[in-house]
């Protein structure tokens, strides 16, 4: 394996992990989690749009732990998990 | 002369069969940088950070010697980061999910989070711990490896006795458990070699060389978890192990 090119893409955003591309490419899904060294305190799910020039919160809860968020193959929806063991799944759509 | 020969034969036979070549092990220090999740003990000066650290560079020397491949989640312990600019992380105290992701994207073998433990400063026992109940692993190679390595590393720790347990299993309330294992696809550990807030454990974990054998001991638990001859704690291993 050889890696050609490394980008760093949003220097900034400190504890965005986890990140996938949607399937046509244009958006990042991830999460945001923080931990205090032994389980996860917090998480929230963000999706970015490739260039990084808009992020959306998907989530926005302070009572459950959202974490590795993948796109629907269709790239309409996002499936997660909670810290409590739930799977979600959210519909997205993304409007000019 | 003929004892020499003997002798030689044998250390020569050991010293080639032990390999792990073609095996993939991530080793995770656990915490780093003296922040707030760091575990410090100020009657010694014992922060777990350094130990662990300690504990997994050797332990990635030897492996490395071995023939394995090998990751760490991080080779340092500065806090705030050396390397700017800052990017709100730290390499030096990655976060849960990193140190697991890195583990995930190395595609790792075997994934182990060394640490020391801390209780009410009376206990000293080694804690070996995998995801899932004690009697459903959610990897049960994992706790395979766990009842390798938890002997191996009491018997060079001073510790009094050791135990292996699913982490939900530890915490019963917990749904997914530690975060540092449930996100793991591969068998993965905690190993919490013994206990810093035991102020004679922790005095003895201040020597450098004492941290050093509990990497041999995860060393020699790799080496029979991987079938690999010359693992056992009989005096050959040994003899190899503190020469």
């Amino acid at each position: 394996m050889y890696v050609t090119s490394m980008e760093l893409l949003f220097p900034t955003w400190a504890y965005a992990h986890a990140s996938q591309w949607s399937p046509d490419g244009e958006y990042l899904v991830y999460m945001k989690d923080m931990d205090d060294g032994e389980q996860f305190t917090a998480s929230e799910i963000w999706v970015s749009t490739a260039d990084g020039s808009q992020q959306w919160m998907i989530t926005d809860t302070h009572d459950k732990i959202e974490m590795y968020p993948q796109w629907s193959p269709d790239g309409n929806s996002i499936v997660y998990h909670s810290l409590r063991g739930e799977l979600i799944e959210t519909t997205i759509q993304i409007t000019d | 002369m003929k004892k020499s020969i003997l002798l030689l034969l044998v250390i020569v036979s050991i010293s080639l069969s032990q390999d792990l070549t073609g095996v993939r092990i991530c080793i995770d220090p656990g915490h780093g940088g003296h922040e707030s999740d760091d575990r410090y003990m100020s009657t010694t000066g014992f922060w777990e950070s350094e130990s662990n650290l300690t504990k997994g560079l050797e332990l990635r020397d030897i492996l490395l010697g071995l023939g394995a491949d090998v990751a760490v989640t991080r080779t340092g312990n500065y806090d705030p980061p050396p390397v700017e600019p800052y990017y709100g992380g730290t390499t030096d105290d990655p976060s849960l999910s990193e140190r697991v992701g890195m583990a995930n994207s190395f595609q790792a073998d075997y994934f182990n989070s060394n640490h020391s433990n801390g209780y009410n400063g009376t206990a000293n026992y080694t804690m070996v711990i995998y995801n899932g109940t004690s009697t459903n692993p959610t990897f049960p190679a994992a706790r395979t490896m766990a009842n390798y390595m938890a002997p191996l590393i009491h018997e060079v720790d001073y510790t009094t006795h050791s135990t292996v347990i699913g982490d939900l299993t530890l915490n019963p309330t917990w749904t997914n458990g530690y975060g540092v294992l449930y996100p793991a696809n591969m068998p993965a550990t905690i190993s919490e070699g013994s206990f810093h807030d035991y102020i004679p454990e922790s005095w003895r974990l201040m020597n450098l060389d004492y941290r050093k054998h509990e990497a041999r001991a995860l060393a020699r638990s790799y080496l029979q978890y991987f079938n690999e001859p010359g693992s056992s704690s009989g005096w050959e291993s040994r003899w190899y192990w503190w020469r």
